[in-house]
């Protein structure tokens, strides 16, 4: 009997991936206690993860099968692989939280995991999605949350509202742009269903180009790509933990992964992809090199963070630019690097309550634990050997030396010469320098509630030694660009 | 004299919804009072709206179109009162010169 109910949640598990977040979202407004909301959406987060995990792994080895729903819903090998890491990310974000769910004020701390969760609905919706208009859905539902987590801070510093705007304003042009963009693709297409456009014939390439090129803008706005991450630097300058997780850890994850799918579908055409290739790679150059250059001179730690996330995504796009299967594995692999990089870092600094560069003075004697999760997050940064960090970079010079694109080797280079430089300023302040404040974390038990942040610090050094699976997985999604069906 | 048709209006109609985006777009990412962005939001979205109708997509995407204009003037109405109560303005030159002062009073203590 329960074997059947468990077939049933399988077969249906891409809707009830959308589906658990919302109604946690849901639940948070009648749980009462900041503590007990989050108790609860940690659970609904956990319980998302696991479903999705198991989706994933079905889906890739080819043993699940996807059932037709009445929504549309169209699953492929990214959207399967990006969907089980965002709700993996979305679960050690919530539990991680927990420690510093004061800094949110109690009042406002449950509307804070509401929006949390609807950020990671709406990525996963937009993952997962059957077609343009209803990924563009998605994605706003997504931003428009990531822009209410971000208002929510308010309450501790005004400064937020600031942010909270300018991810409007920049976040509101990218809307109009990928719809415009959905637009002429899907009349060039003829087409705006995902399960046809691998297959559709491309009637007019000059109007697809542009449509395909204004969606990639838009959701490059959206996942804080340079020039147009303007909006980051203000959101998450002077945050809460829950907004750096929300919007700088999954939010950004969220958009990179779905432009790595939409970009899947668009270079699928032979007519228009050479031109989409030369876009990606153009913006994934000045991502590099622009990131690493403000992340050097950054005084903030979580501004440094958020530019050198904007580094990391240049690396995505470069990877997605290949336009081959093992540019989109690439991709995927730098995902994850930079998902495991975020939490670590965004975790550790949060642990302390630590918001500039100086703060890290001497940190690792006041809080040893997580002054290691920055030293992962920072190594994998700097693309340090046995990290995943490395792994992602070492996939992309193969890929890129493959296709003979040597100039995006130099870009890697270039990024990981700047973590370096950058990293190791953040583990010379935490180990080398004497301590000029002291610990403003939470204490006692509630400490326990970091663990996430370390298991993803280990996560980097993990899969950097054993990484076996890892790309394993990354090379079966980017086989099923077009979808899981036969 | 040439009679204009459905189909001849199409590229002019697309191209006009096209000029409306640009016009919102760079309204939204130039001006600095924050009610003006909203309204260039606003004209960039009807823009978008304005194409897909032009070029002939589904209903649903335009249900889409319309509702995540609406939330988004409903969330950043919202934030022009909470800026104007918390910054006493609404023009972003000021908001940012009062977080600049904040960021030089934090530095100092």
């Amino acid at each position: 009997m329960s074997a059947a109910y468990i077939d049933l949640a399988r077969a249906h598990a891409p809707l009830l991936l959308i589906v658990m977040p919302l109604i946690g979202a849901a639940l948070m407004l009648v749980s009462g206690p900041a503590r007990l909301s989050w108790f609860v959406a940690g659970l609904v987060a956990s319980a998302g993860a696991f479903v999705a995990v198991d989706f994933a792994l079905g889906a890739l080895t080819g043993a699940q099968p996807v059932a037709a729903v009445g929504v549309m819903l169209h699953v492929d090998g990214i959207g399967a692989f990006a969907a089980a890491l965002l709700a993996v990310v979305a679960a050690l974000t919530i539990w991680g939280a927990g420690a510093t769910l004061k800094d949110s004020g109690g009042a406002a701390a449950p509307l804070a995991l509401a929006l949390m969760l609807c950020v990671t609905a709406g990525w996963i919706g937009a993952l997962l999605a059957g077609d343009l208009g209803s990924i563009i859905a998605a994605v706003e539902t997504a931003w428009l949350a990531g822009v209410g987590l971000v208002a929510v801070n308010a309450s501790r510093d005004r400064a937020a509202l600031n942010g909270a705007l300018r991810m409007l304003s920049l976040g509101g042009v990218g809307f109009a742009l990928m719809l415009l963009g959905a637009a002429l693709f899907a009349r060039a297409a003829g087409t705006s269903s995902m399960e046809s456009l691998a297959l559709a014939r491309i009637e007019a390439p000059g109007l697809a180009s542009a449509g395909a090129a204004l969606m990639i803008l838009g959701l490059a706005v959206k996942a804080g790509v340079a020039p147009l991450h303007a909006w980051g630097v203000a959101a998450l300058g002077r945050s809460t933990s829950m907004v750096t997780f929300g919007v700088g850890a999954l939010g950004m994850l969220g958009a990179l992964a779905v432009m790595s799918r939409v970009a899947g579908y668009v270079m699928a055409a032979p007519e228009i992809g050479e031109g989409i290739q030369a876009a990606l790679a153009a913006l994934g150059g000045v991502s590099v090199v622009v990131g690493s250059v403000q992340a050097v001179g950054a005084r903030n730690l979580l501004r440094l963070t958020a530019y050198a996330g904007v580094s990391q995504a240049g690396c995505v796009l470069l990877s997605l630019a290949l336009g081959s299967p093992a540019g989109f594995a690439a991709a995927l692999v730098q995902l994850v690097a930079f998902a495991a990089a975020a939490l670590a870092l965004y975790g550790g600094a949060s642990a302390g309550r630590v918001q500039t560069l100086a703060m890290l003075d001497g940190y690792a004697q006041r809080a040893p634990l997580a002054s290691t999760a920055i030293t992962a997050g920072a190594l994998s940064l700097m693309g340090a050997p046995l990290t995943i960090g490395f792994l992602g970079r070492w996939r992309l010079v193969e890929a890129g030396v493959g296709a003979g694109w040597w100039w995006a080797a130099g870009l890697v280079i270039i990024a990981s010469l700047a973590g370096v430089f950058y990293g190791g300023r953040l583990i010379e302040r935490m180990y080398f320098r004497r301590a000029n404040t002291a610990y403003a974390g939470e204490g006692g038990v509630w400490r326990v509630a970091l663990g996430p942040v370390l298991v993803a610090a280990i996560a980097t050094i993990a899969w950097g030694l054993a990484p076996g699976g890892l790309l394993r997985a990354a090379t079966s999604a980017s086989l099923m660009l077009g979808g899981l069906s036969p | 004299m040439i009679t204009p048709t459905v189909a001849s209006l199409e590229p002019v109609l697309a191209a006009g919804a096209i000029a409306l985006v640009i016009i919102g777009a760079l309204a939204a990412l130039l001006l600095g009072n924050a009610i003006k962005r909203l309204a260039g939001l606003l004209i960039a979205g009807f823009g978008a709206i304005a194409a897909l109708a032009a070029l002939g997509a589904s209903d649903g995407a335009l249900i889409v179109g319309v509702a995540v204009l609406f939330a988004q003037t409903a969330i950043g109405i919202a934030l022009v009162v909470r800026l104007q109560e918390a910054y006493g303005a609404v023009d972003t030159s000021d908001i940012d010169a009062a977080d600049a002062d904040s960021d030089v009073q934090d530095r100092a203590s």
